[in-house]
């Protein structure tokens, strides 16, 4: 299985269909994500396409961090769940910017989003992790807080706070494959 | 998987290969984009509600209309010619809306796909003067002095959109929270430049005009006069004077950004839900707001909750622990000067029974336009995914 972040960096390196094999590998994973926040079939599949959208833009500046690219791909996705929010619409900035026909979706479009969403993978794994590496991965990786303020609420050093999210990414990627 | 997912592969396939092929070109024009006919008002959506109506109001409608099973037909609509968009949608049911806009659409989709309804994207454009009065007056970070942090990351505006122009110098950063940056970008929108040129339009009447002779004969003079009526109402939304706003990009720790342009002076005065980001909310006030308490509601199994944050530089950003995962509503926020004294106390408008609707549309037909559209099935939703059949009624997003 090739590592996500070669996909990307095949991506930018001038393969598009490496990014093709990034979006099916991940498609299930972020209608499931948006599925569970909105309970909407057809917001979640809008909602998807305009974050594979943002990612296709961002991916050629995509740069191997220390998390998985699934949740570089989840920090994309829950923005664009935040900006819809707030204003009360999807946005479609990224598929503008692609130039990217509006796509049909029907009834069974709609049934099938709900048909293959996965619930959360990524999210049913975290669950597994050790309350203290769980809480510090979301923490970090999913709310984005800075280390600081998580070690504050922990009530114990950043240091530690950085070590409970290194070991849980690290115990995350091997549960969902991803040889580094 | 189905057509949805095979469309939207083979778009980003499409996208992909364009991208990586222009990486490879020495230099590449912005790619021009097909216009769509139904697109225009409901993407001009913040444009039109800046000058109607605050952004909470459309919400409130957009959800509304998500509803459509409560929206009522008034009568059978038979508009006459030069009928106005506001008074069609106004009185036409959502259903013969919908099958209006399928045969405009049907007949039009060819002129549609054709070079002379290309809108180029162009890049945003540089304006040298400062930020007008409104905007100055209404938020004080935009008058404190420029300093090295308030220095936009490179690219940080790629995404800005067409009819965007952006003063010079004049971002500031704010809501300063660890490796989170946010920036402030004064802009200037134009709402022309998304539209495509006269004979864009021109041709597309044409060509439901043409197609008249093979619609059902009931629906022959209610199609031509909407066909009409949208035209003019999307070159009235074109003719609207540039207004100021503003752009909020967060600088993300993985290595992107989050960016939402449009935001207009009177809709910061009237205040703006928050953004919410796994519990994080933040959000922009105007000048005189010292303090910003989030009430959040009873729901599920979960007792209420209240944060109370202080303001600075115009923002807030407050974490609040242990919120349902799936919370559909917004805070009911309150805004406090330095006295402690309420200065307004607003929420996410409530779901709204087909009366408001009407209200709506009676008021503020600019909104009631884009938000009617929205609900009439085949048009193009503000994000671009168009809708082909009804499913069951839902409260929007």
């Amino acid at each position: 299985m090739v590592h996500d972040d070669d996909l990307l960096a095949s991506f930018a390196g001038g393969d598009p269909e490496a990014f093709v094999a990034f979006y099916q590998r991940h498609l299930r994973a972020v209608l499931g994500f948006f599925l569970r926040r909105t309970g909407d079939p057809e917001l979640t599949a809008d909602l998807t396409a305009e974050v594979f959208a943002a990612a296709l833009l961002a991916a050629e500046r995509y740069r191997p961090r220390e998390q998985p690219a699934l949740a570089w791909l989840y920090g994309i996705a829950a923005h664009k769940l935040a900006d819809s929010r707030r204003r009360g619409r999807v946005e479609d900035a990224a598929r503008r910017r692609l130039a990217l026909e509006p796509l049909a979706i029907d009834d069974a479009d709609l049934a099938r989003v709900e048909e293959i969403a996965d619930p959360g993978a990524a999210e049913a794994a975290v669950l597994t992790l050790p309350p203290a590496q769980r809480d510090a991965v979301l923490a970090r990786v999913v709310d984005e807080r800075p280390y600081a303020e998580i070690a504050d609420e922990m009530q114990c050093s950043e240091l530690l706070v950085r070590q409970r999210v290194s070991r849980g990414l690290r115990a995350l990627r091997a549960q969902m494959k991803e040889p580094r | 998987m189905t057509s949805f997912f095979q469309d939207l592969e083979e778009q980003l396939r499409e996208a992909a290969h364009e991208r990586t092929s222009s990486a490879r070109a020495p230099v590449t024009p912005p790619a021009p984009r097909r216009r769509r006919w139904l697109a225009g008002g409901v993407r001009l959506l913040p444009v039109a509600a800046a000058i109607a109506v605050t952004l909470a109001v459309v919400a409130g409608a957009l959800v509304l209309l998500g509803h459509r099973g409560g929206h009522a037909p008034v009568k059978p609509a038979t508009h006459a010619p030069g009928t106005d968009m506001a008074t069609i949608v106004r009185t036409t049911s959502p259903s013969q809306l919908k099958r209006e806009f399928a045969l405009m659409g049907a007949a039009a989709r060819k002129v549609q796909a054709s070079p002379v309804c290309h809108v180029a994207e162009t890049a945003p454009v540089i304006i040298r003067t400062p930020p007008g009065h409104a905007l100055l007056s209404t938020l004080g970070l935009l008058r404190r002095p420029a300093t090295p942090a308030d220095r936009l990351p490179a690219h940080a505006l790629d995404m800005a959109g067409s009819g965007v122009s952006i003063y010079a110098g004049a971002a500031r950063r704010a809501l300063l929270g660890g490796q989170l940056a946010t920036f402030i970008v004064p802009i200037r929108q134009s709402p022309k430049a998304g539209f495509p040129s006269d004979r864009c339009f021109a041709l597309q009447v044409a060509a439901v005009k043409r197609a008249l002779p093979s619609m059902p004969a009931k629906l022959r003079a209610p199609t031509w006069a909407l066909a009409n009526a949208f035209v003019a109402y999307d070159r009235s939304l074109a003719g609207h004077a540039p207004i100021d706003g503003i752009c909020e990009i967060t600088i993300l720790s993985h290595n992107g950004r989050s960016s939402g342009c449009g935001m207009t002076v009177s809709q910061i005065r009237a205040g703006t839900l928050p953004e919410e980001d796994n519990g994080t909310f933040s959000g922009l006030v105007p000048d005189g707001v010292a303090s910003v308490t989030l009430r959040f509601a009873a729901s599920a199994g979960h007792a209420p909750r209240t944060a109370t944050v202080r303001v600075h530089d115009n923002g807030y950003r407050v974490h609040v622990a242990g919120l349902p995962l799936t919370r559909a509503s917004f805070p009911t926020v309150t805004w406090r000067d330095a006295s402690g004294k309420v200065l307004r106390t607003y929420s996410e408008p409530p779901m709204a029974n087909p009366s408001s609707l009407k209200q709506l549309c009676a008021k503020h037909p600019a909104a009631c336009v884009p938000a009617v559209l929205a609900s009439a099935g085949t048009t193009v939703h503000a994000s671009g995914t168009t809708r082909v059949a009804p499913s069951p009624a839902k409260g929007g997003g």
